[in-house]
């Protein structure tokens, strides 16, 4: 999140039409973190996922109660539904922004293809991640720490890279004024996104009541 | 020459440039607080917006939180063990779980006296200041098991500041986490009961009188300041005045003290220890005196 703060004020508008780009510092970190984040996530549920399988009565480390817990998410057909484990898909798409936002440190251009492609990726995970926040709110009624990490790093990371792309000109100049404007508010709409997310989980969940009781 | 002369022309753009780049961070630092401050203001706007929402919805469909444990049936039933008058343990409900009565067939023989009180009832303290000590004989002795019902029936007396609501939560509080020291409560309760016509005892003088009967887990005090069995203690005040009640053939709770043994309900004198010794007394089978047409 620190690293995001800063990507929100694009450089870019302080020099506009220098021959050398500047370094996207903020944007560059911003994605290893969050990269880095949601890739310890599903690390830490490929594990337990492991240890499930050895063991289904394994007391994993993540299961806190019966609302918060992961076991529920990774025994469930939502926790596989291509077939393997979901965290095998977090494994693979998280080492991406890392990647990216390694290479911008190191001053690396993409083509215009490539941002496409990122991005495209990106839509694709927050698509799943939207699906996956459903079925786990109304269908499972649990909270899966780990798969909140996922969340929370999934939807800025969407966010930051849409207001990126439009921002740089990479859907056309048309768009670039929008992703100005929604470049600097990607913290307030991040935000806004996480308290729907507790607000829809309290209306389905009633964690207040279960905070109430001492049942979280 | 030529070069010098160059030079000279860009470091003067360069100079200019860096002036007007100082111009622009210098105007773009003066918006930067306002932009800052709209952000915020719409951010923290938004969220207070759904959690009024949320709150409200909550607040509206909450359902009644889950119940003490010990007072699976709606009350708190005690049985001799060792000479002691004894809590029999319950879970708790679960929120919205209807109450499951205790089952007469777990105490064979033994009679069983079940009431249904109000702390701030007048009768009530009548009839316990009169009989609560024989009846905690009679447990302990093992001739009876006791259920006792805490509810909220004068919801209007001590001036409308919900001390019988006040009292019948603090009542669960004690089952639940000192159930030992609920007898002693109860009868602290009675003797010291406040006038119906004026105010209750406040929270915190509930504390100290429960305090004063012998109550030292902690728990207890948080559980009667901040109310958590409120919700309960309405529904299981719903469920007594509505009925069906369980183990016997009375409907519902009319008024209390209702008293029932064996099912069948006490109508006897409220200050006479001998009328309702000897009323319980039928009841025995191990004496021989026993008559159990109430058994349903």
């Amino acid at each position: 999140m620190i690293g995001m703060r800063e990507g929100v004020v694009p450089d870019n508008r302080l020099v506009p039409d220098t021959e050398t780009p500047r370094r996207p510092l903020a944007l560059a970190i911003f994605l290893i973190i969050a990269g880095a984040l949601g890739w310890w996530a599903a690390f830490a549920l490929t594990v337990d996922k492991f240890i499930l399988l050895e063991n289904p009565q394994a007391d994993l480390d993540c299961n806190f109660s019966l609302i918060v817990q992961c076991g529920e998410n990774l025994s469930s057909w939502q926790g596989a539904v291509f077939g393997f484990p979901n965290p095998l898909l977090g494994l693979g798409g998280f080492v991406a922004p890392i990647a990216v936002g390694v290479a911008l440190l190191a001053r690396a251009r993409f083509d215009r293809w490539f941002w496409i492609a990122f991005h495209a990726g990106i839509v694709g995970a927050l698509a799943f991640v939207i699906w996956l926040i459903s079925q786990s709110i109304y269908v499972l009624g649990t909270l899966c720490p780990w798969c909140m990490l996922v969340w929370s790093v999934t939807i800025p990371l969407f966010w930051v890279v849409t207001a990126r792309n439009l921002a740089e000109g990479v859907y056309g100049a048309a768009a670039v004024p929008a992703g100005r404007f929604l470049t600097s508010w990607t913290i307030p709409i991040v935000i806004v996104c996480y308290a729907v997310i507790v607000f829809l989980a309290q209306l389905q969940l009633d964690i207040i009541t279960h905070i109430a009781v001492g049942a979280l | 020459m030529a070069q010098q002369q160059k030079l000279t022309r860009d470091q003067k753009r360069e100079l200019a440039r860096e002036m007007a780049r100082a111009e622009r961070e210098k105007r773009l630092k003066s918006q930067a607080r306002n932009r800052i401050l709209i952000r915020v203001g719409a951010t923290v706007g938004v969220i207070a917006l759904l959690a009024a929402v949320g709150g409200g919805i909550w607040l509206a469909t909450r359902p009644a939180g889950p119940g003490p444990v010990n007072m699976a049936s709606d009350g708190v039933v005690f049985q001799g063990v060792d000479g002691e008058a004894t809590v029999v343990e319950t879970r708790a409900l679960e929120s919205g779980e209807n109450p499951i009565p205790t089952d007469p067939s777990d105490f064979d023989d033994v009679v069983r006296i079940v009431t249904y009180l109000d702390f701030g009832c007048p009768y009530c303290a009548q009839f316990e200041t009169t009989n609560a000590a024989q009846i905690e004989e009679l447990v302990a002795d093992g001739v009876a098991t006791l259920e006792v019902h805490p509810i909220n029936l004068l919801k209007n007396a001590f001036l409308g500041d919900r001390y019988s609501a006040r009292s019948a939560n603090a009542g669960a509080c004690v089952a639940a986490y000192e159930p030992s020291k609920f007898l002693d409560v109860s009868a602290a309760f009675f003797a010291q009961q406040p006038a119906e016509s004026g105010n209750g005892f406040t929270n915190r003088e509930i504390v100290d009188l429960v305090k004063g009967a012998g109550v030292t887990e902690s728990r207890v005090e948080g559980c009667i300041t901040g109310e958590e069995f409120k919700d309960w203690v309405e529904a299981a005040t719903l469920r007594a005045l509505t009925g069906p009640l369980p183990n016997t053939k009375e409907a519902r709770v009319t008024g209390t003290p209702t008293i029932l043994v064996n099912g069948e309900r006490y109508v006897g004198s409220l200050t006479n220890p001998a009328e309702f010794r000897a009323f319980v007394e039928s009841f025995r089978t191990d004496s021989g005196t026993g008559d159990d047409s109430a058994e349903e």
